[in-house]
């Protein structure tokens, strides 16, 4: 009792480190206690550095640290952990305000980097972050058309690069053709007699099906507290008794929902959900007012800022879970810096 | 083009803190968890040492709310 007391305790301190996050990386930049324009050149020396390594690794078969490929992904020092595509999309709009916003704008530089970054993206083997890159980039290069066409130009030139590896590169090839069927493997427990572990293959459909069960399932308004799907899920199923069997392995439940929202929803309920709703929606209006309202100096930046902040709220991305350190600091960092820079215009360009 | 700051102090500690967060992530979990750690307390440290405000919003409060 008293252990799981602190063990609560001590994931509720964990979970606050967030916030704290945010909290104070938005004020750092509020009252310019730091250089942002080198953070810009960090995240753009970082992007480099590992998309160069994951183009290596299917160049000579390792990177330079002589990391290899694992379960068919490309991860480089990222090891086990496929985040490297969800790595270099976060930090790719930070580098380009860097190359296209800040740095003497050349043209050929800013195509270099988008190509070696969309590259990195698309040779993690990791789908989302390489459709959310392509949609999203066409998004800046839609909003910037007026000021800026050079970048729809690159764009065009992009897409049939894209395509041609796609389509002829027999790993992408055959990665990208299972888009239809997504399927994750995780090591999950079974809920027979047993109770041993074993390898479960699941859709995502199946985990959003089991998700909005174990929404309505109980706690609905208030949610059950952060990271708890798996609990709640697993007694959702020993209550209902609807034990699974895909593709042959019987399956229990998902240790998260791989998706925002619902995430929200169960670990915060709706109540919960309302008021990360809110503060998300206020957030957006105040992002997409300064890109209408701010002058035309500030238009490119604030364009590549709330493309960057609608990446991470887009409803129909497969998401980590938030309140896993990684993931967490990920969304928490990127939000705080995204509305840090543009609600107290730091940038004088 | 160049970008203008009003740097109150020199912060370099901060600065570098601040620099270092795109390739904290290129760190194992447990080393980019230790940087979070050193990342808020010397933040935390700078606001008290220059007394500084830390600005709250409504949002502010809405996502503390949230997280708890």
């Amino acid at each position: 009792m008293i252990k799981n007391l602190s063990l609560n305790i001590l994931n509720k301190v964990s979970i606050i480190r967030f916030f704290f996050i945010y909290w104070l990386t938005k004020n750092i930049l509020q009252q310019n206690l730091i250089k942002i324009e080198g953070f810009f050149k960090v995240s753009l020396f970082c992007i480099t550095f590992i998309s160069i390594n994951i183009i290596l690794m299917h160049l000579i078969g390792n990177d330079i640290f002589g990391n290899k490929e694992i379960a068919n992904r490309f991860s480089t020092i990222f090891g086990e952990r496929a985040v490297a595509g969800t790595y270099l999309l976060n930090f790719f709009f930070f580098g380009f305000i860097y190359v296209n916003c800040l740095n003497k704008k050349n043209i050929l530089i800013t195509f270099f980097f988008i190509l070696l970054t969309g590259l990195g993206i698309l040779f993690t083997l990791d789908r989302m972050p390489f459709i959310l890159f392509v949609t999203f980039f066409f998004f800046i290069c839609l909003l910037n058309l007026k000021k800026d066409y050079k970048l729809f130009i690159i764009f065009l030139i992009l897409i049939p690069i894209f395509l041609f590896l796609l389509l002829k590169y027999e790993k992408l090839f055959t990665r990208y053709s299972k888009l239809s069927a997504l399927e994750v493997k995780e090591l999950i427990l079974v809920l027979d007699k047993n109770n041993k572990d074993t390898q479960g293959i699941y859709s995502y459909s199946s985990i959003i099906k089991d998700s909005i069960n174990t929404i309505f399932f109980e706690k609905t308004l208030i949610g059950s507290g952060t990271s708890s799907f798996y609990s709640r899920c697993r007694d959702f199923r020993l209550q209902t008794q609807k034990l699974s069997i895909i593709h042959g392995y019987a399956y229990a439940c998902p240790k998260h929902t791989h998706h925002l929202y619902l995430e929200i929803l169960i670990s915060g309920g709706i109540l919960g959900f309302i008021i990360f709703a809110i503060a998300i929606i206020i957030k957006f209006f105040v992002l997409t007012k300064n890109v209408l309202v701010q002058g035309t100096s500030y238009y490119t930046i604030n364009s590549i800022l709330l493309t960057s902040f609608l990446v991470e709220i887009f409803p129909f991305r497969v998401y980590g879970d938030i309140f896993n350190s990684y993931n967490g600091l990920f969304f928490f960092f990127k939000i705080s810096i995204i509305y840090g820079i543009m609600k107290y215009k730091i940038l004088k360009i | 083009m160049t970008i203008n700051f009003i740097s109150k102090e020199n912060n370099k500690i901060l600065n570098i803190l601040f620099l270092s967060i795109p390739a904290a992530f290129l760190l194992p979990v447990n080393f980019s968890n230790i940087f979070c750690i050193i990342y808020l307390l010397t933040t935390f440290y700078f606001f008290r040492k220059y007394d500084l405000n830390i600005k709250t919003d409504i949002l502010d409060i809405i996502l503390f709310f949230f997280s708890v």
